[in-house]
């Protein structure tokens, strides 16, 4: 009650100030009427009366200061004279305001920058309700080498799942295909997300604008209509409002636009699909059916809502069970597999965590950095203003009133440094993307000022203030009137003197670290782009995929055939291969054949070892670079005759057959009954999806008639593969209008895409670490200065006493270098320690790598060296008769 | 006129507490209260009186209200809450066996048991 009385009372004073001393005043005065009163009683005039019962009564003003300061009122008004004497001394030596403002407007933006980022991608939770029910199921492939746990599922499983599930409130489904805009500027394939009609309903995000698609909306057959992704919407449409309710073109026919999904949601992966169809109206655009569906196999994922009831273990056992039990009723397709399920938002973070915080940790080391020299700046400014703090202190100041005025003047700048940071990283956040949309991750991700971010750097703010703040503060209170009555004395020595060159070294230290841990990013980065991915990803080639409308497998074939005869014949054109997938498309690497190798035992020979495949047409192993080891490619009448053959990896080759030549062993594909396919070939590993991958064994088998869904065609050419794109498209278009759905690209972009990720970490890194370079070098030209100012003197006597210019230089840079080769050396210590962290991100480098450290470390010291070399050289210039005059 | 001793500060609060435990007063009825109560024999700056009753309004051993004094003048009236009347209990209590344990102190005998 204490707590809510002193609250009460602080309140009423802060709102109703004139109020409240309008009573004091009338209680207290009452009071000494009250006394003159009686005073008069027993004798005295009214005049005499009221002065002795104002003598009687005390000081007046001290009491009523007293009250008012007990009342808490007091506070806030030494803080409004703190901030307005602080914001004139700010005011008055604009420079010196404008250095420490800037440094820390570097490092606080810096911060909400990468924070931006990495909510972003990974902190921000989806924008639904309840977000920590949402769950993924997964299902099982057994493999010979153990469970991978977190495959998709059927439709078949979905439906099971979704109807028997009862620590679930709704099961719904996502599946990753493509569609086919019309732009006015052509056509585009976009990623669109086939969703079960009740996706929305079980996720219940809301729509950023228009409406949200519910189950019944989807599933009745007058709505034809898709949500489209907020990145997509602002991207490719422009945000244009007036699009909600019309209608686009997908796969040649209109679909309205229902509404727009909310910023941040995400599909399976981190971004969304730039469409979202649901299933009835995708079978309406595509003639797929349920039943097809059914067929299809697994590329499922589902998605669920928990019952607040429930809770995971429960809901995992009860998965178990129907898993069980579906095992059972279908061997031929559930047998021993499992399902589990998993909270989203452990899903979605495993992915991205590392990433984010490393950056995170680097960037607030670089905040470390800027508040270091913002440190050191004011201890420096706090030193030249002793003389009237000291008067202060004489004049009855408490100490706690200095620290406070000298935190207001940190809060201050700290508060412009924040709008600054928040103004500098909002342009930025804006800018950045149209200037230079490579500096972006391999899609659009939206970042973009959010409250959380705002909330974020405030805290960085006030954070960075006490900080830096709290020394200097501490120490201009420490000020002593004997100070002022000495004069502007010499402190080079002292405890002010020592906490700056600790701060220097310090900085020193911490920049080493982050260079290095930029640096051994950067060289992961080198090792990546230079690496051999198994093919030639430097040649002139075309890629495309190919989203056709073909009714059957024959027709496919024939425009296949056909168009790589007319394409063949273009001026330009080197040759031409096709196949499922290719390296780092968008459907990515996943399809797998189930091998049955004769003479396993145990899982491997009841359910097969599923094995990476690419069904492909001859000249596919020439046309990409992708080197054939031991026997022969694929070839022509292999195609024509659907020969049973494949090609297989390395990694292939030596699981299945170690030290055997594999060349005329021969397999079953899809089940234990399935036709022998016989190895003609073995290719080089080649990476499929990304750098960072390790070689899994894949298979290459001819292209059939039954292989025509989806297709990629690689067209080699002579020159720049703009130069013939215009004419292949034409070509495509003139043979087959339905199939004229294209995403084009030249093979070296592609790949470059693919990187995006991981050359984005690395630019953002290097960005931080020689941004911390620089913060720390100036840290270390500031100090230096300051030390050979302080020793003019010194430096006099010396001259006089003979010493070289030369002497003096070496003197000069002798005490900074000193101080940067003992920051230098803790950095390094605590590098070895620290970049164990990035072991997992780092490709082919080793987290403790001799000639990364030597040369980081001895980068450091050549900018140390320069830093105090300026200084050294006009200390060395100093005329020996003024200087021993300096005082 | 009886020597008066000077009030220690701390026990000022308990002869507000003690003042206003014999019923509702303002800021002057309880100056005059204490002077009856301590037969006039504690001196007290009557300004001083001030802060301590806000600070015990503050904590919540009072509990402050405007009305109409005697003479028909508005003035504020202090009376003890429940925390307050603990208070002065405890207080009570602890003083007088300070004051007792001081009084057989000096009252001691060398060498008496």
């Amino acid at each position: 009650m204490k707590i809510f009385s002193s609250l009460r009372s602080f309140a009423s004073t802060l709102f109703r100030r004139s109020r409240v001393e309008r009573d004091l005043d009338e209680e207290l005065r009452s009071h000494i009427q009250n006394r003159a009163d009686d005073l008069e009683h027993s004798g005295l005039s009214r005049v005499d009366a009221e002065r002795r019962a104002r003598i009687e009564f005390g000081g007046y003003q001290k009491y009523k200061e007293e009250i008012r300061e007990s009342l808490g009122a007091h506070f806030i008004e030494t803080l409004l004279q703190d901030i307005r004497f602080a914001a004139r001394m700010l005011r008055k030596s604009p420079g010196f305001t404008a250095v420490p403002v800037l440094t820390l407007a570097l490092g606080i933006g810096a911060n909400t920058a990468v924070y931006s980022l990495v909510d972003e991608l990974w902190l921000r939770p989806r924008p639904v309700p309840h977000p920590e029910l949402v769950v993924r199921i997964f299902t099982s492939n057994p493999t010979s080498e153990g469970e991978v746990a977190r495959g998709y599922s059927s439709y078949p499983d979905f439906i099971s799942i979704s109807s028997e599930a009862e620590t679930l409130s709704g099961v719904a489904f996502l599946q990753s295909r493509g569609a086919l805009l019309d732009t006015p500027t052509g056509s585009k394939l976009v990623t669109a997300g086939v969703v079960s009609d009740n996706f929305f309903d079980v996720l219940a995000p809301r729509a950023a604008y228009g409406q949200m698609l519910t189950a019944a909306q989807a599933g009745s057959p007058d709505t034809f209509a898709v949500m489209l992704s907020y990145p997509f919407w602002s991207q490719q449409f422009n945000a244009d409002r007036s699009l909600l309710g019309k209608t686009i073109v997908l796969d040649r026919q209109p679909v309205r636009v229902w509404g727009i999904l909310p910023r941040g949601f995400r599909g399976a992966d981190s971004l969304p699909p730039d469409v979202c169809i649901p299933l009835s109206t995708w079978s309406q655009l595509t003639g797929e059916r349920p039943a097809t569906l059914m067929h299809r196999g697994r590329d499922d994922d589902l998605f669920g809502r928990l019952r607040p009831s429930a809770s995971l273990k429960q809901a995992n056992a009860e998965l178990a069970v129907i898993a069980e039990r579906l095992g059972r009723e279908h061997p031929e397709t559930n047998a021993g597999r499992k399902m589990m399920l998993l909270p989203e938002s452990q899903v979605q973070g495993e992915g991205v965590r590392q990433l984010s915080l490393v950056l995170l940790a680097l960037s607030g080391l670089l905040l470390l950095i800027a508040c270091a020299n913002v440190t050191s700046l004011l201890i420096a400014r706090a030193e030249q203003r002793r003389h009237e703090l000291a008067v202060r202190v004489a004049l009855g100041a408490p100490r706690s009133r200095l620290v406070r005025q000298l935190l207001t003047e940190a809060l201050l700048l700290g508060a412009a440094a924040t709008v600054a940071a928040l103004l500098l990283g909002d342009w930025l956040m804006v800018s950045l993307p149209k200037i230079l949309p490579q500096v972006s991750f391999s899609a659009p991700i939206d970042v973009h000022m959010t409250p959380r971010v705002l909330w974020f750097s405030l805290a960085v703010g006030i954070v960075s203030v006490l900080v830096f703040g709290g020394m200097p503060a501490w120490h201009g209170s420490q000020s002593s009137p004997n100070d002022a009555v000495k004069g502007y004395g010499r402190s080079g020595s002292g405890t002010r003197g020592r906490t700056r060159k600790v701060l220097v070294v310090a900085q020193m230290a911490v920049s080493l670290v982050l260079v290095l841990g930029a640096t051994l990013l950067l060289r992961s980065l080198w090792n990546a782009e230079t690496a051999n991915p198994g093919f030639d990803a430097h040649q002139n080639m075309l890629v495309m995929e190919i989203v056709p409308g073909f009714k059957t497998g024959e027709q496919g074939h024939t425009y296949v055939d056909e168009a790589r005869r007319r394409i063949g014949a273009i001026p330009g054109v080197l040759g031409t291969a096709a196949g499922l997938r290719i390296p780092f498309g968008l459907s990515g690497g996943g399809a797998t054949r189930t091998v049955f190798l004769p003479g396993a035992t145990g899982a491997a020979a009841r359910d097969g070892i599923p094995v990476g495949y690419d069904p492909v047409s001859d000249n596919f192993f020439a046309m990409l670079g992708t080197r054939i080891l031991r026997g022969r490619p694929i070839d022509a009448p292999d195609l024509q005759t659907a020969a049973h053959v494949m090609v297989i990896n390395q990694v292939m080759a030596q699981r299945f057959w170690p030290g055997q030549n594999p060349i005329g062993k021969r397999v079953r594909l899809q089940n234990a009954n399935g036709d022998l396919y016989e190895v003609i070939g073995v290719a080089e590993n080649s990476r499929n999806e990304a750098f960072i991958e390790d070689p899994a064994p894949y298979l290459y088998t001819p292209m059939r008639p039954s292989d025509y869904g989806e297709l990629a065609m690689v067209v080699k050419t002579a020159g720049a593969p703009s130069t013939v794109a215009a004419q292949v498209r034409h070509t495509l278009l003139d043979l087959n209008h339905s199939a004229e759905t294209v995403y084009f690209t030249s093979l070296r972009k592609q790949v470059r895409t693919a990187m995006g990720d991981q050359r984005s970490a690395a630019e953002l890194t290097a960005f931080l670490g020689g941004l911390g370079l620089l913060l720390a070098a100036v840290g270390l030209y500031g100090l230096t200065s300051l030390l050979a100012v302080r020793r003019t003197h010194e430096i006099g006597v010396r001259m006089a006493l003979g010493a070289q210019r030369s002497d003096i230089r070496r003197m000069v840079v002798g005490q900074g270098l000193k101080l940067a080769l003992i920051g230098v050396a803790i950095g390094v210590g605590g590098a070895l320690v620290l970049t164990r962290f990035l072991r997992s991100m780092l490709f082919e480098v080793q987290p403790i790598d001799p000639l990364t450290f030597f040369v980081v470390a001895a980068l450091l010291s050549l900018v140390a060296l320069a830093a105090c070399y300026i200084p050294a050289r006009r200390a060395m210039r100093v005329d020996p008769m003024v200087a021993l005059r300096y005082e | 006129m009886t020597t008066q001793a000077q009030i220690l500060p701390g026990t000022l609060d308990l002869l507000i507490l003690r003042a206003v435990s014999l019923g509702p007063l303002h800021g002057y009825g309880i100056l005059l209260r204490i002077g009856q109560i301590s037969g006039n024999a504690l001196l007290i700056e009557q300004g001083a009186l001030y802060p301590g009753l806000f600070r015990l309004v503050r904590q919540g051993l009072l509990k402050a209200s405007w009305g109409t004094s005697e003479n028909n003048r508005r003035a504020k009236f202090y009376e003890l809450t429940a925390a307050g009347r603990k208070r002065l209990r405890e207080e009570t209590a602890g003083w007088n066996r300070l004051a007792a344990a001081i009084a057989s102190a000096l009252a001691t005998q060398p060498e008496e048991t």
